[in-house]
């Protein structure tokens, strides 16, 4: 029986009147009816448009006969007017197979909408898969535009091959090698273009450096010897530290290593620039020379030489004394020497020639002044600059009459350092005997220093004294040049560390020391007063008072009169009073009490640089001033200290002090007692530009 | 110009944009008049030409400009043979470089690291001590650079 629309629109209208009157008797069960009904009703609406979907198309069918048969049963069952989930009458079996019919409906839309979930889900799961791999093109691409547009914008990489090496050489000529690998290492990690260029340059590979003996370090060597060997017109600059890489390394294995590593420099003999050799602490080569030099091997571009040997000897005919003075032979155009050597040097030394050395730096355990003046006399007539390290000065055995007088005319600056002293007057007799007429910078420090290092110290013989020769150096500065520039002075007879006292010799008294009234008098030769731009005087306290207010210019008044002819009329060089001296002062050393001389070192340098002496007035402004800040040995030091530092800040602050150059202050920090005993300079601040 | 003689025809600089030919010539009407640098004949020979990094201060202002100007500039002073201004390029570059890792390198000039992975292990197996090393050189640098701007500062 078909199911037509006036049996539906009855079967409706009976419905309502049911839910009716049940509503009345259950009012809560309302809206899950209504519910369901509208579910029923809404079921076809719904799952229509979906037959749309391939794999839904054949089940829509399929129920469609299922629901025609489910039709017939449930009209029969509303013909009954009855709700057959609503009643607990016995159903009639056609009513049962109704339901069943219904049931199985509806099972069957369950397994459709199920299936439909699953194909919705594979699909979503493709479509998800497809967004990664769309994203993860994305990612590729954008990266690729990045790349592209670096190269774009990448502007060295328009650099030529020619002009990438010049800005290489220019990038190694301020870096030091601070491996065996050398500094142009880093640009050959940078891409592939700039590590062709670099490996294929020879002249960025020429400076070799071993900082200590490893396996590895003596492989690098070689290769960068293999790298460079046929560029043969480029100089080598080689700088060897015999060091260990660690202190496992056997002294056999070490010994070999840093044979084979000075061999395989030796090599390249005739094309070392520069070559430096520390042997570190190790006393490698005492019975042995590093390497053999033969007659023919000539250094004959070797400008700097520096070699450093640790230890002592008595004999000058040693090995490596031999082999120094050999590599010194071989080397005609040496023009800087620095040594550094465990026994007798300068009577060896006086024999060579060295037409061509500019600067000797030498320290020695001891020294006579009959070697050193022979070998200023003879050996070096181009020295400019001579600075000597010696923990004693010893006497000659030969006739004092036998010295030679000596007149260096190109030497310019001369610094001597004597630790221990002397014994028989043997620096006077130097002093004496030495004449530098164009000697612009003296630097002359006795006594126990820090920056002194004697590591010959047994063989220092014990009757030396520590006695400030005072007029042989007044003589020294009268026959400097006319316009001396720098003056240092030190003496410190206060030993490091009393423990050394017995083991260094030496030291037995203590003679002459430096006073304020020498020290003046080398400030008032006409050849110092008038040009010394630079002064400096240590000592194992803190400055003379009387020379800090002599060196405080008296008021800003004498910059207000500049007529130079009446300041010059104000004395002769006895009678010189402060404020005319030492115009032209530029840079200050001084040892300071920073409790009781704050105020005196206030004015000084209020005087010298914040009052403004300015150029028309013939006066140099001060422009550096090192203060080692000299404490007794108190509690509270640092608070102390502080107040010093104040000082300066407060120069600083006020106005006038902006209009003026900058002054460089520097502060060191050292202790004394009045045992005495000297502590080594410790930095306090670095640098402190005011 | 001496061999092209007096001309009012102009010079084609195909290689100088305009831009930088106006920086040349600030460059050189500063410099006019300065003695020639000598010619270096055995540059090839020997290194012993002295190479500095230093910049006058003049220089140092005139030069700070782009990257892209600063290499056009090299160039173009590479291109009309101005050595002086060639090398004040050349050293800038060298200073921008100086202390900077290959990786900072590249960075700074966009340079594209190429080598392959493999490459890279190889070059950089370098015993531990040598990368503490370079790696305490740069903290000390960058620390006394602190320091210097903290000074300045006051």
């Amino acid at each position: 029986m078909p199911f037509t629309l006036f049996d539906r629109i009855r079967s409706r209208v009976q419905r309502h009147v049911a839910w009716k009157s049940s509503s009345k008797a259950r009012p809560h069960q309302n809206h899950v009816e209504r519910n369901s009904e509208d579910s029923d009703a809404s079921e076809f609406t719904v799952i229509s448009p979906k037959t749309s979907i391939d794999s839904t198309a054949s089940m829509s069918s399929a129920s469609t006969s299922l629901y025609t048969d489910s039709q017939d049963s449930a009209s029969s069952i509303s013909q009954n007017h009855v709700d057959p989930l609503r009643t607990s009458f016995s159903q009639p079996p056609k009513e049962a197979v109704g339901i069943s019919a219904l049931l199985d409906l509806k099972r069957q839309k369950l397994l459709e909408l199920e299936q439909r979930m699953e194909a919705l889900d594979r699909q979503r799961e493709i479509l998800d898969h497809q967004r990664a791999l769309l994203d993860e093109e994305v990612g590729e691409t954008v990266d690729a535009i990045d790349i592209y547009r670096g190269e774009v914008e990448c502007s060295v990489r328009r650099m030529p091959m020619d002009l990438l090496l010049e800005i290489f050489q220019h990038y190694l000529a301020d870096n030091q090698c601070s491996s065996s690998l050398g500094s142009a290492t880093v640009l050959t990690h940078v891409c592939r273009t700039w590590r062709q260029v670099a490996l294929s340059s020879p002249s960025l590979w020429t400076s070799i450096s071993a900082p200590r003996v490893t396996e590895r370090v003596v492989a690098n060597v070689k290769t960068r010897l293999s790298q460079v060997e046929d560029a043969t017109g480029l100089p080598l600059h080689f700088n060897v530290t015999l060091r260990k890489g660690h202190e496992a390394v056997p002294e056999a294995e070490f010994g070999q290593l840093s044979s084979e590593l000075l061999r395989a420099s030796a090599t390249q003999l005739h094309r070392w620039k520069s070559f430096a050799l520390d042997c570190g602490e190790a006393s490698l080569f005492v019975d042995e020379q590093p390497f053999d030099i033969a007659e023919s091997m000539v250094a004959s571009r070797l400008e700097t030489l520096e070699l450093v040997f640790p230890g002592t000897l008595s004999e000058e005919r040693h090995p490596v004394l031999q082999w120094t003075f050999s590599l010194i032979h071989s080397s005609p155009a040496l023009r800087q020497l620095t040594l550094q050597l465990p026994g007798p040097a300068f009577q060896t030394l006086s024999r060579s020639s060295l037409p061509l050395l500019e600067s000797l730096s030498i320290e020695v355990p001891t020294v006579t002044p009959t070697a050193l003046l022979e070998l200023l006399q003879n050996a070096v007539p181009k020295l400019r600059t001579l600075e000597l390290r010696t923990a004693g000065f010893v006497s000659d055995d030969e006739d004092v009459s036998s010295i030679p007088f000596v007149e260096h005319s190109s030497l310019e600056t001369f610094k001597l350092r004597v630790s221990h002293g002397e014994n028989g007057d043997a620096i006077s007799q130097f002093l004496d005997n030495l004449a530098l007429p164009s000697c612009r910078e003296i630097l002359y420090e006795m006594g126990h220093f820090n920056n002194l290092v004697v590591t010959a110290a047994e063989e220092i013989r014990e009757d030396l004294d520590l006695s400030w020769p005072h007029e042989s150096f007044l003589g020294l500065l009268e026959r400097a040049a006319s316009n001396l520039s720098s003056l240092s002075l030190g003496f410190n007879s206060s030993p490091m560390d009393s423990l050394d006292m017995g083991a260094l010799g030496g030291m037995g008294s203590i003679g002459t020391e430096l006073e304020e009234e020498h020290v003046l008098a080398y400030l008032n030769l006409e050849n110092v007063a008038d040009t010394l731009r630079t002064l400096q005087v240590k000592r194992d306290r803190p400055v003379w008072p009387g020379l800090l207010e002599y060196l405080t210019l008296p008021s800003s008044s004498v910059f207000r009169r500049p007529s130079m002819s009446s300041i010059r009329s104000v004395g002769s060089r006895s009678s010189r009073v402060s404020h005319e001296a030492l115009r032209k002062l530029e840079n200050v050393a001084l040892d300071i009490d920073p409790i009781f001389q704050v105020d005196s070192m206030r004015k000084f340098v209020k005087s010298r640089w914040y009052d403004g002496p300015t150029s028309s007035h013939s006066f140099s402004r001060l422009r550096s001033f090192i203060i080692t800040l000299c404490f007794p040995d108190l509690p509270n030091l640092d608070i102390e200290s502080s107040a010093t530092r104040r000082v300066f800040e407060r120069i600083a602050r006020t106005p006038e002090g902006e209009k003026a150059e900058k002054l460089d202050v520097v502060f060191l920090k050292r202790t004394y007692s009045m045992m005495p005993m000297d502590i080594p300079m410790l930095p306090l601040g670095s640098d402190l530009t005011i | 110009m001496k061999n092209v003689g007096e001309s009012d025809q102009p010079i084609p600089l195909p290689n100088v944009s305009s831009s930088v030919l106006k920086k040349v010539l600030e460059y050189c009407e500063h410099h006019r008049g300065e003695p020639l640098p000598a010619p270096d004949a055995d540059t090839s020979q020997d290194d012993t030409r002295k190479r500095t990094t230093d910049i006058s201060e003049w220089d140092q202002k005139f030069i700070t400009v782009d990257q892209e100007m600063l290499f056009e500039i090299i160039l173009a002073a590479n291109y009309l043979d101005i050595k002086s201004l060639l090398d004040v390029g050349c050293k800038t570059v060298a200073n921008m470089i100086k202390g900077k890792t290959p990786e900072e390198i590249r960075k700074l000039f966009n340079i594209v690291n190429d080598f392959t992975p493999e490459e890279e292990v190889r070059l950089l197996a370098l015993p531990h001590s040598y990368h503490q090393l370079i790696l305490s050189f740069w903290h000390h640098q960058a620390q006394i650079k602190k320091e210097n701007e903290w000074a300045e500062d006051r």
